[in-house]
């Protein structure tokens, strides 16, 4: 059951460049700590080791991603790594399905469900970590950020998506929000409106997405890793993850674009990775894509940087200047018919980007003690790890460590595509909410990790008992039940113990606190 | 046995294909028949990014996902012209009372949740107790309210008991009112009581928002206008934000209720 997968003599991502990056990163880190005079924030050990986890884990993807476009630059496609280049193990794989499978899936979309079920009204996490008793916002009501939908307590940002609604449903003439740019999310709830009402629609076009999510992370798991549990294993970890389960019946856009994001990679996959192939129709295509799902929610950011990192640059250019090209058309021509009707596109979280990045000119110009000091009132380290706790970054470690060369990269380049604008917001919000959109890749390694841990596992177990097949088997399936079983304690621990504890984490990102 | 969910198989199952693309098309012309000439133009807008996207994008599918796909979406697209259900209007989460004579009262009845989770383990660490009641502006003695719990007078509000941000400083927020534990031995409910002060000239404004998890129903909120009992859950599904918290050193919050 190990994860192998074919030797690559040279890549873009070389272990020795990772550990390379990784060590220079900090390096950098316990220099700029050492160097910089004693401030208050650095007066004892919890709050110095959150500014140098923060820092390396920050300066690491950097110079990964760094390290990564320079190798892309120079190296051709006859020698990289790049999936383009490797044939996967067995590419059938990815097209036929057996019953049995189609029956798993089913089990894991059902999971999905009833987790969607059990966070709705008062119990979805993103209304919940507002309320008095999850000590943020103490200053609200007792139903914290709440509005009331057909009679449901949701989520109160929905209340600015309504407009919008009206208008796509005809009940309302064009009204200029913060939310001008999501109008594509609306126009998908605008089709469950007429048959379940407004809350259900909201939290129904949820599901469906978390389904495609579900269903997206099993096919990139079983194209990318050569063992076939990797993809149930991802399935499971994506219908109870703390991010679908945080936006399940929320009134907003976030648990659609995550799903969405994770169709584009099976989608890049089909289209410009399957084979060299990397025409100009087909990175219109996946350009379409990108732009029809960037008007859902940001996913376009996270595509982008996917796109320009994932292929190798030097020989497949044209392909992402094409599919660049595209989604910014997409995106532009909505914003002249919507301006031209009316709305605004101000505000919201292009205003706060713009924000942010104003933030980081100031960062940079303040030399080494405020690039030190982001590292503490950014929060990077409890931006990630509110995204995804200890375990799954620990589980993770170990899939990367295990994966084949090329599933790894392919992996470190989602992670870099979600990370990235997640730590560069930073300056303004810290919002594991967007570090979130790297669940593909760090759900899949986490799989393997899982994976990995069932093997020896299931090893330990036969030279103690019997040691045959059936008995490894079952050793494995134990073993791996045990820990999605654990996983999945944590991530509905509000629903066990009361606790809003990762909810919060989900919510504002970690302080110094480990 | 396998199910093909990929491959074009455009030169297997042609008639299929062509059927999907047909459904999805009309679903787009219906979908144009809208009430307003900015829906048209916004429907017509996603239905071409979306719909003929799909088109273009899925034609690695297999046929009957298409056709699936395409059937969905012509259906959904009839019902959203066909299905006369509006988008919800959710009411105002924050609205004002006036209060502007001595005779109006503000009721409120909080029933604590003494065998919740949150109340034992507050009470059990020394949470303390504290109304908040949530009013207009800086409200200082004599022009100010008075707040009652089970008949007897606790506080007057006045701007040391200001809690959370005030933009501004006609801005609404929370009064922060300590109360005894005593408060709380054998009383299955706090019947509190809001009043404008006898000695104050100019109206008071206590807020109020909506409703979802009240301890002792939906009608527990109750405004008396001199005349008659009025309940806000009636006319406007809300309640006004009187509030019981649980608190522990620091200002944690064991819970809130209302």
């Amino acid at each position: 059951m190990r994860a192998t997968g074919p030797s690559n003599p040279v890549g873009v991502f070389r272990v020795r460049k990772e550990f390379a990056s990784v060590t220079l990163a900090i390096g950098i880190s316990v220099f700029l700590i050492c160097a910089l005079p004693i401030a208050d924030y650095l007066a004892d050990w919890s709050a110095l080791a959150d500014i140098a986890t923060g820092l390396a884990v920050s300066l690491s993807f950097l110079f990964i991603a760094i390290s990564s476009a320079f190798s892309s630059l120079k190296t051709g496609q006859t020698v990289l790594p790049s999936i383009t280049t490797h044939t996967y193990p067995e590419t059938r794989r990815t097209r036929n399905v057996t019953p049995f499978t189609v029956l798993i899936l089913m089990a894991v979309l059902g999971l999905c469900s009833l987790e969607w079920y059990l966070h709705r009204d008062d119990r979805n996490p993103f209304l919940a970590s507002s309320r008095p008793e999850a000590n943020e916002d103490t200053w609200l009501t007792a139903d914290g950020y709440a509005m009331l939908l057909d009679g449901h307590i949701a989520q109160n940002d929905g209340t600015f998506l309504l407009p919008m609604l009206r208008m796509f449903t005809g009940d309302a003439r064009p009204e200029p929000s913060e939310f001008d740019a999501r109008a594509g999310h609306l126009y998908v709830v605008s089709f469950l409106v007429p048959w379940l009402g407004t809350y259900w629609a909201f939290a129904g076009t949820n599901l469906v997405f978390w389904w495609l999510a579900v269903v997206s992370v099993w096919w990139l798991g079983i194209r990318h890793w050569s063992e076939k549990s990797i993809g149930v294993i991802g399935a499971v970890l994506v219908a109870t993850s703390q991010g679908f389960i945080f936006m399940g019946t929320a009134p907003q856009p976030h648990a659609v674009a995550y799903a969405v994001f994770g169709v584009l990679l099976v989608v890049h996959d089909l289209l410009l990775n399957r084979q060299l192939d990397t025409s100009a129709s087909k990175a219109v295509r996946f350009g379409w894509a990108t732009g029809a799902s960037g008007l859902i929610y940001f996913v376009h950011v996270p595509s982008l940087i996917y796109l320009w990192l994932v292929m190798p640059l030097r020989t497949h250019w044209r392909a992402m200047v094409v599919g660049t090209f595209t989604t910014l058309s997409i995106l532009a021509f909505w914003q002249v018919i919507g301006s031209y009707l009316g709305l605004s596109f101000s505000g919201g979280n292009s205003a706060l980007a713009t924000e942010a990045i104003a933030n980081w000119m100031v960062v940079v110009r303040g030399g080494l003690q405020n690039i030190a000091s982001w590292g503490h009132y950014s929060r990077p380290r409890g931006t990630l790890l509110g995204a995804f706790w200890y375990p799954w970054w620990i589980l993770a470690a170990i899939g990367w460590w295990k994966s084949p060369r090329i599933a790894r990269n392919w992996a470190m380049v989602v992670l870099i595509a979600a990370f990235a604008p997640a730590l560069l917001f930073t300056t303004r919000f810290q919002l594991p909410r967007v570090a979130f959109f790297a669940y593909p890749g760090m759900l899949l390694l986490a799989s393997v990790g899982i994976d990995e841990i069932a093997n020896v596992g299931s090893r330990i177990v036969s030279s103690f008992v019997l040691g045959t097949a059936a008995v490894r088997r079952a050793a494995y399936i134990a073993t791996v039940i045990t820990i999605l079983m654990a996983l999945a304690t944590v991530t509905n621990r509000d629903l066990i113990t009361g606790s809003l504890r990762f909810a919060v984490n989900f919510h504002y990102a970690l302080g110094t606190e480990w | 046995m396998v199910i093909d969910l990929l491959g074009n198989s455009l030169d297997r199952k042609p008639r299929v294909i062509m059927m999907a693309r047909g459904i999805t098309l009309a679903a787009i012309a219906i979908q144009l028949v809208a009430p307003t000439f900015e829906a048209f133009v916004f429907r017509l807008t996603f239905a071409t990014i979306y719909g003929i996207g799909a088109l273009v994008i899925a034609g690695r599918s297999a046929p009957f996902v298409q056709l699936a796909g395409a059937s969905t979406y012509l259906i959904a697209s009839i019902a959203k012209n066909v299905i006369d259900l509006p988008v919800a209007e959710p009411p105002s989460t924050l609205w004002g009372q006036i209060i502007d004579d001595t005779r109006q009262e503000v009721a409120h009845r909080i029933i604590p949740p003494y065998g919740s989770r949150q109340w034992q383990l507050g009470w059990a660490s020394d949470g303390k107790p504290f109304i908040y009641v949530c009013a207009r502006g800086r409200l200082e003695p004599p022009e100010t309210l008075v707040v009652m719990v089970n008949g007897s007078a606790i506080s007057e509000l006045n701007t040391s008991q200001m809690f959370g941000p005030r933009p501004q400083l006609e801005s609404v927020g929370f009064y922060r009112i300590p109360v005894l534990r005593d408060l709380f031995n054998g009383s299955p409910a706090l019947d509190i009581q809001v009043r404008r002060d006898v000695r104050a000239t100019l109206p008071m404004e206590i807020c109020g928002t909506i409703t979802a998890r009240p301890t002792a129903g939906f009608e527990s909120s109750r405004f008396f206008d001199g005349t008659s009992w009025i309940s806000p859950w009636t006319t406007r599904q809300g309640r006004f934000q009187i509030e019981l918290r649980l608190e522990g050193p620091g200002g944690h919050v064991f819970g809130a209720w209302y």
